[in-house]
Parts: structure tokens; C-alpha cells; sequence
């Protein structure tokens, strides 16, 4: 954080602060907790605008499945909030917080928003794109402004809410949104199998999917990952599914689903709350979480690719990763004195499968040598510098945190 | 009547010669249709108060043609309106006079099939029930679905974010596309999305899906499909009052219960439907509710179970559980014929959209019912009640003088009343040219302003289907207050 730092109350503070900063010609960075200031392309700014001080819920009404929450509103509070009512957030947002040290402060909802956080559940029920229902956003010209509304289906103009989710700040600066929220899930139980390689762990992930039994997690954690994390049931790599539901039904389906898994596993079960703790770990990417300060890419492909592209880029860099999302989402470590921590061996296979990659972790100033989100064709580069100049024309708010000048 | 622009006379003039050019464009020899005959079925869609003819159709095979057609009107100044199957009830397909229809009818290719990845890929000219038929088989389906799935083709879909009865528990098109190919207004060809499961840069994917065609044409579309659950199965209830029906929803969701579907029919509706589809619909209730779970048999039982406890706090008047697959399939085949089956009982009428937040059903109900009675309308009421999507369908006569006009106004006041119980105008048909007027009751004039800039980011000549969605003004998009910082310290 540098400079002046502005802890706006109220959206016309924020409005005010957006404001000045146009005046005075001086970009803001903006951030809730700061804890994920570590993430992006660094910013030449002098001035944070702190969104950690727009806390509170605005509205909760449980039996609409929906909840308002402010920018600020710790993820850890939004939780506590929808428990009460034995709701919470479908997308299981992770806090990512705990991959920068103490750095900053809590994961925040602004920051759940900003940064599209999607945990576990992503490959099941949707990811936060999907349950953004409604933002208030302040633009780079201080005008404030609402996308979405409070219900789920609504295709009333542009979907200004997935617009902002995922735009790190750039379009502009989120004051509240507003999640479709569901029930708890009665009961969980994890099936786990044990001692797979990559590639077999991904086919009996596929598989579960190809069955009508509904899981809603899949993820494979390699020995090294399983062993950071401990305490899932002995050594050695783990494949994991997460069955969600009421108890006599997740009896029928756990059993049922066996016989679409590949024959020969060794399969043992992980009941509610031992279940609950992995997914977290999960969720939170606790094997890479700090003290480990290695570079860390967040790879998304298409689940069946996962294994295939970690191999290929393992024969020119030592990587550590493990996989979520039935293997479509990677977590991959890379030792910091690899050139440019692997940018040029991990992109350019990237492309070649499809997919796209962030540098979620890496010094300054790998982050300011290397792309850090996935680099753009040229038609879609103009359309979003084109779509950031009509949000924020005169690059105020989180100028290049995403792209050059964006 | 919403107004339309006058065209562009030097356009019309150009009528020939500008058809003419097309034709070298398109590979096919029935590829651009000019004939008056043949373009006579490009007049309207499914909103055919509104008819126009436009300059003529092209009908692409590929993205290569979409992109050189693409690139010639944006070259030439030539205004375009992408068309799916042409049922969109709001009038997203309309034509302009001096406007080509670009029709997706040829693009019928399926790409790749992937169950491994739970994804499909094909041209977006199929048919929504194309894609399940493809994949049903293999006890895979294409999740969205709409009344009209048909006939609607996944073009149309992504353009108007079409949900359907059973989006309550699998989402609308948006949660089940996951990538696409798209020619932008300048005829470049970009993919956002694809197999993986989020896109990197800004989710321009979510900007353009619901878009209603206003900011490219797509071409391609990759699609998540879902393996089919054992089995699903609807129960059927009566309600002696609409209130109680809407408090029975309401208590159901608040127990933590998504059932897949819950759906509403208000007597109109429920008559109308019974005498068209011959589903076993009580006729002497007020409301019926079709409520449907999914599972095994056993999870089936145990989940109709718990809703039957919680419904017999309402004392329906009627309950029936759908015994077998026929009687499942009538009781949805009476609600998917809704629309038509209104159709038959009225010589025309408008399908309204409005989303409200589900605990002011009740309330809704009542208003619809005051606002119709004021304007001497019968209204049938058809809702999406889980999800709080709502269709009166006004029942009027457009051979009576001034009706049409009297219904819109009427659709206009129940579309006021949902933005002013915090829903909104249309919760899955879309803006179009019938709602187009009314954005002012949901947005302020900034973010009418921003949007129309934004759609001048992916269409800096607004020639893409450029009459619809927000309210006409002089250079849309164009006059938006981006101001100096000097201006803005003066506080204009």
C-alpha cells in the first residue's frame, strides 16, 4: 500500500474519493481487507482507496434466497450471517488470503466479487459469476450505479454483475452485492480414493460425473499436496468426491456410485465434519497456503487436460500442483528462481490445450516482467480497453492491475 | 404502439445493389433470400403486433460468411438482426425496413461431443431440444428449457439468457454456456470461454449472453450437459386462493427444499391448459402448484414426503402425485402448451415477464388482478412461482380499435408493479422492441447512458439490431457524460 490511504463511510465517500482522485490526476488503488494486494500486476498508485470500512448486511431474506451484503462485509461475517438462517454462499468462496502471509487484512465480499472467487462447488453448482445477482459500483467518473436487482432471473440490459465480477476493480469501485443464497446441505460425506496417479485420479472424477449420483466436489491431491494438508486418511496421493444431501440418500448414492467408478480402488469415506475440514483445505489451497512463498499459477482447462498439462510442463520445470474441479482447475508451485517463474514453458502449453493461467503469487517484479492474467488476442484487448475507458475514462481505478492500462 | 425509427432512404435505395453483394458473399445459392414471397416469414416473431419487412435474409453456413457478411454491413453501414427460430415474444427478432436478417437456420452442426468434460459444441442453429435429443441417449441433457425448446434454436437462446421451467434448480442459458465462438460488428472472429471451467480477462461471456444480439453474432457455442437423474417426478396442488398457493412456495423454499421446478397457474390458466392438453387438471381450484423432485424412487418418496408435510399446512384443496412416466409428461405437456393453449381462447394476447422477489407473490397477484380488472382485461397467470418469474398473459382482440394499445399499457403497469416490489422488467424473454420504452422505470438515466456506451464499445456504429433494448435518442451512446475533470469540479 503507498501513499494516502481513504477509508470511505458512505458511497458518497467513495464517490467524493473517486472524484478527487480525478481532479487531483492521481490513480487509487482499491481494495477491502488488502490481503489480495499481493495479486495482479503491480499498480503505480499513491493513493488506496479502503473499502474495509462499508461493512454490514444492507438485506438478508431467507426464504427469497437472497442477501445484500456492503464491499467491505468480512466473508467470514457474510457467512456467520447466512448460517443463522442455516444458509450460505453456493460457489463456496474460498479466502485466498492465507497464500500472501499477513500481509493484509480478511477476505472481504467487495473482494470475493472483484477477484470471482469460486471454491469446490464450482464444478457442480456454478461459480460467483452465477449467484451475483445484483452490484453497486461507483464509476471512474464518481457516478454511483446499480447492475442486477435482488433476483436470479433477469435479463433486463447488460449483465453488468458478471462484468464486474472478475474485473479486479478496473471498471470500478464496488460499493455492495447482492448473492442468491441456498440451504445448507443436510448432511456430507466424502468418498476418497487412494494412491492414484493424475491421470487415473481424473478419469474416476470424470466418471463420477457421468453418473446421475450428483456430486458436488472433485479434487486430487498428488502425495506432496495430500501430505501438507494431513490427516486424510494415511499417505500417499488422495482423490476425493463430495457427496452433499440428506442422510439416507447420501447412503444410497455413495454406495450406488460405485459401480461407475473404475473397478479395483481402494475407496474409504470421510463422514460430515472431517469431510467439511478437507474441503476447506481445499477450497483455501492450504498446501501452498504461506509460509510456502514459492510462484503460484492458478490454471484453468478443461478437466480431462489437467493431468496432461501439468505433465507436460513437469518435464521443463519442478512443479508441485494439485487439482480441483474434477481437474480443470490447477494449483501449481513453482520455485521462485525458475526464469520468470515459468511463465514461458507454463503459457505458451496453456494456449496450446486451452485454457487460460494467472501468476496468483510471484515477487513485484516478476509481476511487472511477466503477463500475470491470461495475455488477450487483439479484437478482445480493444474491446476491454475499450470497455474500461467507458467505465473509468480517465484510468483512476486500479489502472493495470489486469492489463496495460487496464 | 412502441415507435420505430424512420429508415435509411439512401439504404433503401440501395436495396439491389447491396443484396447483390451479399450474394457473392454466401457460398450456397439460396443463401440470401430477396424474393418478397420468401422473406414474408421474417416480418415478425412471435411478437407479431410488430411487423416489418426487412431489406432482405441471409442465411450463412459458417463463420467465415457470418464474419465476410458481418464485416460488408459494418463497411457499408448496412444494419443487421440476428434471427434464431424467430420466437421471441418481445420482438428481439423484429426486423428494420432497411435492415438484412442474418438467420441461423443452416448453422445446424454439431461439433464435438464430449461427456468426459460434460461438454457439447455445435453451430448455434440447433434447436434447444436438438441438443437433449443428441445427447439423451447416453442419459445426458441440455439443462435450460424453455416453452418454446422445440422450435428455439441455442442462438436465440444466448441472446435473450432463456431460462425455463426447471432453471430453479439448473440455472438459465448464462450458468450453462460455458464458451463461444462470436463475429464482432467489424467481422473479426474472437472465442471467449471454452471447455474450461471460468474465462480469463473480463467475462465478456456474461456480458454478451442476454445481450438480445445488440453486440455480435455467435457462431458457435459450447454448452454444459448434465447426466440425466434416475428418475424425476411432478406432484400436482389445488389451492382454494392464489395467496395461499404463494405462501405454500414460500414455506417450502424456507425449509431448505429446491425442489427442481415449482410452478403456478392461476383458474384461467389452468382451465385453458386442461382443455387443450387433457391433463388431469383440477378445474374447481384457484391456483395449482406443479412442484417436481428428481432422485431414485426411494429419494423421490422421501422428498415428496417432506413437502407434503410442510403443503398440509395450507390445506390444499387438491393433491395428486404423478404415478408414471405418461402421467409425469401429461402434467408437463399441459404447462409447456400453456401459451398456445391461451391461444386458442383469445384471439390474441401479450405474454408479460416480470421477476418480483418470491415473498411478494401474494401481494403481485392481487395488483396483476386490479390493474387487468381497471383496463377490462382477463388475465391468465402462468409464473415460474420458485424463482419468481411471472407471465400474465392479457387477453385482448386486436381487431378492436385500440386495444393493442390498451393491452401494452396494461403489460406496461403489471412490468411498473414488478420493478416497484424490487424485481424486474423481464426475467427470461428479454427486452426486445415491446419493453424497450420501460427501462426508464428500472434504470437512471447514467446507467441507460452507460449501457448504451457500452454496446457502442462492441458496435461503434450501432448497427446491431440498434432500435431495441433501451429507449431510441439521438447518437445513443455517444452524448454520455464524460466529463473533464474541470467539469466535474464544477459539478456539471
Amino acid at each position: 500500500m503507498t501513499g494516502a490511504v481513504l477509508k470511505p463511510g458512505t458511497v458518497a465517500d467513495v464517490q467524493d474519493a473517486i472524484r478527487d482522485a480525478v481532479m487531483d490526476r492521481v490513480p487509487l488503488a482499491i481494495e477491502g481487507g488488502g490481503g489480495l494486494s499481493g495479486l495482479g500486476r503491480p499498480m503505480q498508485t499513491e493513493r488506496t482507496l479502503k473499502l474495509d470500512g462499508l461493512t454490514g448486511v444492507v438485506e438478508y431474506s431467507p426464504s427469497e434466497l437472497y442477501a445484500t451484503f456492503r464491499a467491505g462485509e468480512t466473508l467470514v461475517d457474510a457467512r456467520a450471517a447466512l448460517a443463522e438462517k442455516r444458509q450460505r454462499l453456493p460457489f463456496n468462496p474460498p479466502d485466498l488470503t492465507g497464500l500472501y502471509g499477513d500481509a493484509g487484512g480478511p477476505a472481504t465480499m467487495g473482494g470475493v466479487v472483484a477477484a470471482a472467487l469460486s471454491g469446490p462447488s464450482r464444478v457442480a453448482v456454478g461459480a460467483a459469476r452465477d449467484y451475483v445477482v445484483g452490484v453497486g459500483l461507483v464509476d471512474g467518473q464518481g457516478q454511483a450505479l446499480k447492475g442486477g436487482g435482488r433476483v436470479m432471473k433477469n435479463v433486463t440490459g447488460y449483465d453488468l454483475c458478471k462484468l464486474t465480477t472478475g474485473a479486479f476493480g478496473t471498471l470500478g469501485a464496488i460499493t455492495d452485492a447482492t448473492f442468491k443464497v441456498l440451504p445448507f446441505a443436510n448432511s456430507e460425506v466424502t468418498i476418497l480414493a487412494h494412491g492414484l496417479d493424475d491421470a487415473a485420479a481424473q478419469a474416476m472424477m470424470s466418471a463420477a460425473f457421468k453418473s446421475p449420483f450428483e456430486p458436488v466436489g472433485a479434487a486430487h491431491l498428488p502425495a506432496s499436496a495430500a501430505a501438507a494438508i494431513g490427516g486424510a486418511g494415511g499417505a500417499g496421493a488422495i482423490t476425493a468426491l463430495r457427496f452433499e444431501g440428506f442422510p439416507d440418500s447420501l447412503v444410497y448414492r455413495t454406495n450406488a456410485i460405485r459401480s461407475f467408478l473404475p473397478a479395483g480402488l481402494e475407496l474409504t469415506e470421510l463422514e460430515a465434519e472431517p469431510s467439511a475440514v478437507f474441503w476447506e483445505a481445499v477450497r483455501d489451497v492450504a498446501p501452498f497456503q504461506a509460509p510456502d512463498s514459492r510462484a503460484l499459477w492458478r490454471i484453468s482447462t478443461a478437466p480431462t487436460q489437467g493431468p496432461k498439462l501439468v505433465a507436460e510442463i513437469a518435464q521443463s520445470l519442478e512443479v508441485d500442483a494439485f487439482y480441483d474441479w474434477a481437474g480443470g482447475l490447477i494449483w501449481l508451485a513453482v520455485a521462485v528462481d525458475a526464469p520468470n517463474v515459468g511463465a514461458e514453458v507454463i503459457r505458451p502449453l496453456i494456449t496450446a490445450q486451452g485454457g487460460h493461467g494467472t501468476l496468483m503469487r510471484a515477487d513485484q517484479s516478476v509481476r511487472a516482467a511477466v503477463e500475470v492474467f491470461e495475455p488477450l488476442s487483439a479484437p478482445l484487448l480493444q474491446l476491454t480497453h475499450g470497455l474500461k475507458r467507458t467505465f473509468d475514462p480517465f484510468n483512476a481505478l486500479n489502472a493495470g492491475r489486469m492489463y496495460a492500462a487496464v | 404502439m412502441v415507435a420505430l425509427p424512420e429508415p435509411d432512404a439512401e439504404i433503401l435505395a440501395a436495396r439491389d445493389e447491396i443484396l447483390n453483394d451479399l450474394k457473392r458473399l454466401i457460398a450456397a445459392p439460396d443463401g440470401v433470400i430477396d424474393h418478397p414471397d420468401e422473406i414474408k416469414p421474417y416480418e415478425t416473431d412471435a411478437l407479431t403486433a410488430y411487423r416489418q419487412t426487412p431489406l432482405g435474409v441471409v442465411l450463412p453456413e459458417t463463420t467465415v460468411e457470418v464474419a465476410a457478411v458481418m464485416k460488408y454491413c459494418h463497411e457499408r453501414g448496412v444494419k443487421v438482426v440476428a434471427r434464431g427460430a424467430g420466437t421471441s415474444l418481445a420482438g428481439g427478432a423484429l426486423p428494420m425496413a432497411d435492415a438484412i436478417v442474418i438467420g441461423v437456420s443452416k448453422m445446424i452442426d454439431i461439433l464435438d461431443v464430449d461427456y468426459d468434460n460434460r461438454t457439447i459444441t455445435l453451430q448455434p442453429g440447433v434447436t434447444n431440444l436438438g441438443v437433449t435429443d443428441i445427447v439423451s441417449p447416453d442419459k445426458f441433457f441440455y439443462a435450460p428449457d424453455p416453452s418454446s425448446q422445440l422450435a428455439c434454436t441455442i442462438a436465440g437462446n444466448i441472446g435473450m439468457n432463456s431460462g425455463g421451467a426447471h432453471c430453479l434448480k439448473y440455472g438459465v442459458t448464462s450458468n450453462n454456456l460455458m464458451g463461444v465462438e462470436m463475429v464482432t460488428t467489424a467481422g473479426d472472429i474472437v472465442r471467449l470461454g471454452g471447455k474450461h471451467l471460468d474465462a480469463g480477462g473480463l467475462d465478456l461471456l456474461g456480458l454478451i449472453t442476454g445481450s438480445e444480439g445488440t453486440l455480435g453474432m455467435v457462431t458457435e457455442a459450447t454448452l454444459r450437459i448434465l447426466h440425466s437423474p434416475e428418475g424425476a417426478r411432478p406432484i400436482l396442488y389445488g389451492f382454494e386462493t392464489s395467496a395461499v398457493a404463494g405462501e405454500c412456495v414460500d414455506a417450502i423454499i424456507s425449509s431448505g427444499i429446491i425442489p427442481v421446478a415449482i410452478e403456478f397457474m392461476d383458474k384461467p390458466a389452468i382451465h385453458a391448459t386442461e382443455r387443450f392438453a387433457h391433463a388431469g387438471y383440477p378445474l374447481d381450484v384457484e391456483a395449482l402448484l406443479i412442484i417436481e423432485v428428481e432422485g431414485s424412487n426411494d429419494e423421490i418418496d422421501t422428498m415428496l414426503g417432506r413437502i407434503q408435510k410442510i403443503a398440509a399446512d395450507f390445506k390444499p384443496a387438491y393433491e395428486r402425485v404423478a404415478k408414471s412416466a405418461a402421467e409425469s409428461l401429461a402434467i408437463w405437456k399441459g404447462r409447456k402448451s400453456a401459451f398456445g393453449a391461451i391461444g386458442r381462447i383469445s384471439p390474441d394476447y401479450f405474454c408479460m415477464d416480470g421477476t418480483i422477489p418470491t415473498g411478494k407473490l401474494p401481494e403481485a397477484l392481487d395488483r396483476i388482478s386490479s390493474i387487468c380488472d381497471s383496463y377490462g382485461f382477463e388475465v391468465a397467470n402462468i409464473f415460474h412461482a420458485g424463482d419468481g418469474n411471472l407471465h400474465p398473459l392479457i387477453l385482448y382482440n386486436a381487431n378492436e380499435t385500440g386495444e393493442t394499445e390498451r393491452a401494452e399499457e396494461c403489460g406496461g403497469d403489471i412490468l411498473k408493479l414488478c420493478v416497484e416490489l424490487g424485481g424486474c422488467l423481464t426475467g427470461e424473454h428479454g427486452v426486445g422492441v415491446e419493453k424497450r420504452d420501460l427501462m426508464v422505470e428500472q434504470f437512471t438515466p447514467a446507467e441507460l447512458d452507460l449501457q448504451r456506451r457500452i454496446k457502442r464499445v462492441f458496435d461503434p456504429k450501432y448497427l446491431m439490431n440498434p432500435h431495441k433494448v433501451f429507449p431510441l435518442v439521438d447518437n445513443p451512446g455517444l452524448a454520455g457524460p464524460i466529463l473533464s475533470p474541470v467539469q466535474m469540479e464544477a459539478g456539471e
